[in-house]
C-alpha cells in the first residue's frame, strides 16, 4: 500500500495587494496581465488560493520584482 | 463571482429541475412504476436531450458574456472542477456499491424484513441507475460551490 505524505506545516503569504495598489493597478488589471480571472486575484490576495508556480512567476513579473518580494514562505504558519 | 461559478449555479438549478421531471415520470410516491421498454427509452432520450439542450443554453449564454466568446476559466477554476469530479466520483463509486451490496444481500438475507427493491424490474434498475448518474453530476455542481468559498491549496 502507497502512504500518503502528510504535508509539512507552511503557508504562502504574499504583497500583491500592496504592490498592486503602488502600481496602480485594479484586481482585473492584474488578472488581464497574468491570465487569470478577477476572483483569482482576490482569493490569492486573501491567501484563501495558493497559485501555482508558474501563476506566481507571472505576478512577480507584472511587478518587475523578484519572486521573493511578492511570496514568502512562512514555515511556522 | 467567476463566470464557472455562475455556470456550476445554473447548472445545478436545471439539474434538479430535470431530475424533478424525471422522477415524476418514473415514480408514484415512493413506488418506481413499472413501464415498458419503449416509455423507458422515451424518457431516457428525453431526459438527455433536457441535459444537452440545459447545459448548451447555459453555456451559451455565459460564454456570450466571456470576452473570447468562451466560458473563462484559469487554473483555479480548472483546480476546483478537478476536486468537484473526484468527489463525483467517489459518490458514483460508493452509490454503485451499496446498490450492489443491496442486492446481494436481499438474496442472502431472503427471510429478513428491509427495505428491498424488485432486482427484475428493468423500470426500477433504470431508475436507479440513472438517478446515480444524475446525482453524481449534483454532487458535482454543489462540490464546486463549495470549493469556491474554501480555501484552496494545491494538491
Amino acid at each position: 500500500m502507497i502512504a500518503k505524505k502528510k504535508p509539512p506545516k507552511g503557508r504562502v503569504n504574499n504583497e500583491i495587494r500592496a504592490l498592486r495598489r503602488e502600481a496602480g493597478l485594479t484586481q482585473q488589471d492584474l488578472a488581464d496581465h497574468v491570465g487569470a480571472t478577477r476572483q483569482t486575484i482576490v482569493a490569492i490576495e486573501q491567501g484563501k488560493y495558493a497559485p501555482s508556480l508558474e501563476l506566481a512567476f507571472r505576478i512577480a513579473r507584472a511587478f518587475a520584482r523578484d519572486f521573493e518580494d511578492v511570496f514568502q514562505f512562512n514555515p511556522e504558519g | 463571482m467567476a463566470q464557472a461559478e455562475k455556470y456550476a449555479w445554473v447548472s445545478l438549478i436545471t439539474t434538479g429541475i430535470i431530475y424533478w421531471y424525471f422522477q415524476m415520470r418514473m415514480l408514484d410516491g415512493w413506488e418506481v412504476v413499472d413501464q415498458s421498454p419503449s416509455r423507458l427509452l422515451w424518457v431516457f432520450g428525453t431526459v438527455v436531450a433536457m441535459f444537452i439542450i440545459a447545459e448548451g443554453v447555459v453555456a451559451g449564454f455565459l460564454a456570450s458574456k466571456g470576452s473570447d466568446g468562451e466560458i473563462e476559466k484559469d487554473e483555479r477554476d480548472l483546480d476546483i472542477d478537478r476536486r468537484a469530479e473526484q468527489n463525483a466520483s467517489w459518490f458514483t463509486i460508493a452509490a454503485l456499491n451499496v446498490l450492489i451490496f443491496q442486492l446481494i444481500a436481499q438474496d442472502a438475507f431472503e427471510g429478513h424484513s428491509f427495505t428491498r427493491f424488485d432486482a427484475s424490474s428493468t423500470s426500477t434498475l433504470f431508475f436507479l441507475l440513472f438517478s446515480i448518474v444524475i446525482i453524481s453530476s449534483i454532487v458535482h455542481r454543489i462540490s464546486t460551490l463549495i470549493l469556491y468559498r474554501r480555501p484552496l491549496r494545491s494538491a
